[in-house]
């Protein structure tokens, strides 16, 4: 596709741009959900979680390495891509915004801070990894496609759907605050500041929530043998 | 070889002799015609032509720089695209400019999420105000549409519209006169009776090659397909009347033909929306006419 021409015309970037970080979001978010939804049901299966559960470390601790690690994985996975983005849109655009650039691979990591958390409690919960895997890919696409259109369909309802729609678009993490593509495609420029430090502090909170969930659960959760 | 293999071979081998067998008398059905088309119709069969107005959708939202309604939002003002109206392809509707379909936030997360997705209204970078006549300023943004409505007319050869928008934003814009003349003959050629085209094929005789006899030869034949397809409508294109006559009209008085210009005013004047004003030019024209030469 990078290399196509129209019209003879050899700056047109935005189009690879578009096409790229599509591609980006969309293998990062299934890379990130599929590697959550093993971590603790592999354990099991594999039984080398009782060895791990002898070692002098909590059941929260290892939670916590288990999302820590998916998260670290992902955040080198998403350098890589961005990185090879750039080079891309660089060849192309030498004069683009660097900083719009930044703000987004933080955005988007912390976005996936939230899908893997999300998906981690949901390997607690729900039986098998295929059923974690489909259930937070629902989720994740759900939210990013329409979670921020929620309020004006709920608006536009009558009591009581209206308030329960708009809890629920109160209550959902808003992925698609994290998601700058368009900013990004069409050079906009960088966020404003205050409202990507909140963006950030909204994300961490989430992340938070979802992993005191699985810690909790997982403290709770009978392993037979 | 197993008795299973061999059936399995057998099959295989009575599967390929039914497939030539009846190949040859199925091909020429209507059925299978279709497959003589390019690889996208083949492909993607009528459906294509849902694709070729969503990427012509998303010309328009690259023309906004991503500002864009989602089938959520207000979309009144985004009924007709702007960057065809701006481009003369289509009558501008009236309360487009400025239009903001988001209204005020609804509560917090709105609020905080305008931030994070284009939210102001805005077109791209179009160079140098009223530049059709001027030189192509540097590295204009509008080709970042470009890509998207060569991919429609690949998908929607038929779809006129878009052939006279791409021609209008390269040469007006870009300066690539060459790009748009040929692209604009690719589009007669899958159109032959398309009177757009050949009305913004006359524009580029007439404002880039300066051959105003080859401009009015296409205007003339324009105002000749528009009269023969629109003489049965109920809603006549008036708007592209309009711009063919004015353009006939400019021409003729240029030339001093001043009474084929008045004919041609007249025309604009029986469709126009302010008739008082077209007469007030064909009152010019008339004092210009009277004059000493």
């Amino acid at each position: 596709m990078a290399s196509l021409r129209f019209f003879n015309e050899e700056q047109i970037v935005r189009y690879v741009k578009e096409l790229c970080l599509f591609l980006i979001l969309l293998s990062s978010l299934v890379i990130a959900i599929t590697a959550a939804a093993r971590q603790i049901p592999a354990e099991r299966e594999q039984r080398t979680i009782f060895p791990l559960l002898a070692k002098p470390v909590s059941r929260s601790e290892i939670v916590l390495g288990k999302f820590l690690g998916c998260w670290a994985a992902c955040g080198a996975m998403l350098v890589c891509f961005y990185f090879f983005f750039a080079l891309l849109c660089f060849a192309r655009q030498p004069a683009w915004q660097l900083l719009s650039f930044l703000q987004a691979l933080a955005l988007h990591w912390v976005m996936l801070g939230i899908v893997i958390a999300f998906t981690l409690a949901g390997s607690l919960v729900f039986a098998a990894p295929s059923s974690t895997v489909t259930i937070s890919a629902l989720a994740a696409g759900g939210v990013l496609l329409v979670g921020r259109h929620l309020n004006k369909v709920a608006l536009q309802m009558a009591e009581p759907g209206q308030s329960i729609l708009y809890a629920i678009y109160l209550a959902i993490p808003h992925l698609e605050l994290f998601d700058v593509r368009d900013l990004v495609i069409h050079d906009w420029p960088p966020i404003a500041w205050p409202a990507w430090l909140l963006a950030l502090a909204y994300g961490f909170a989430f992340i938070s929530f979802f992993v005191v969930l699985a810690c909790w659960r997982f403290e709770r959760m009978t392993i037979a043998k | 070889m197993t008795r299973a293999g061999t059936t399995a071979v057998l099959l295989f081998v009575a599967c390929f002799a039914l497939g030539a067998m009846l190949e040859p008398k199925l091909a020429p059905l209507p059925i299978y015609r279709r497959h003589s088309g390019t690889p996208l119709e083949t492909a993607l069969g009528d459906g294509r032509l849902l694709f070729a107005n969503h990427f012509y959708t998303k010309a328009d939202a690259y023309f906004h720089r991503g500002f864009y309604p989602t089938i959520f939002d207000n979309r009144d003002a985004f009924q007709a695209e702007h960057m065809a109206a701006e481009a003369g392809a289509i009558e501008e509707p009236g309360a487009s400019r400025g239009a903001d379909f988001l209204g005020r936030p609804k509560d917090w997360i709105e609020k905080l999420g305008r931030s994070f997705f284009p939210s102001e209204h805005t077109h791209l970078q179009h160079g140098a105000a009223g530049g059709e006549h001027s030189a192509p300023p540097a590295q204009p943004d509008v080709r970042e549409m470009l890509p998207w409505l060569r991919l429609t007319v690949a998908l929607d050869p038929h779809k006129t519209e878009v052939y006279t928008v791409a021609a209008y934003w390269l040469r007006s814009q870009m300066g690539k006169v060459d790009e748009a003349e040929e692209f604009l003959l690719e589009g007669l050629r899958n159109n032959s009776n398309s009177y757009p085209i050949l009305f913004e094929l006359g524009r580029i005789a007439a404002e880039n090659r300066q051959d105003s006899g080859r401009a009015r030869n296409l205007w003339e034949e324009a105002l000749t397909q528009w009269k023969l397809q629109n003489a049965a409508a109920e809603e006549p294109d008036s708007f592209r009347l309009s711009q063919i006559c004015l353009r006939l009209a400019i021409l003729e008085r240029d030339s001093g033909n001043f009474s084929a210009a008045e004919a041609y005013l007249k025309m604009v004047q029986a469709v126009s929306p302010n008739p008082a004003e077209v007469q007030k030019r064909i009152d010019e024209l008339r004092l210009e006419a009277e004059k000493p030469r």
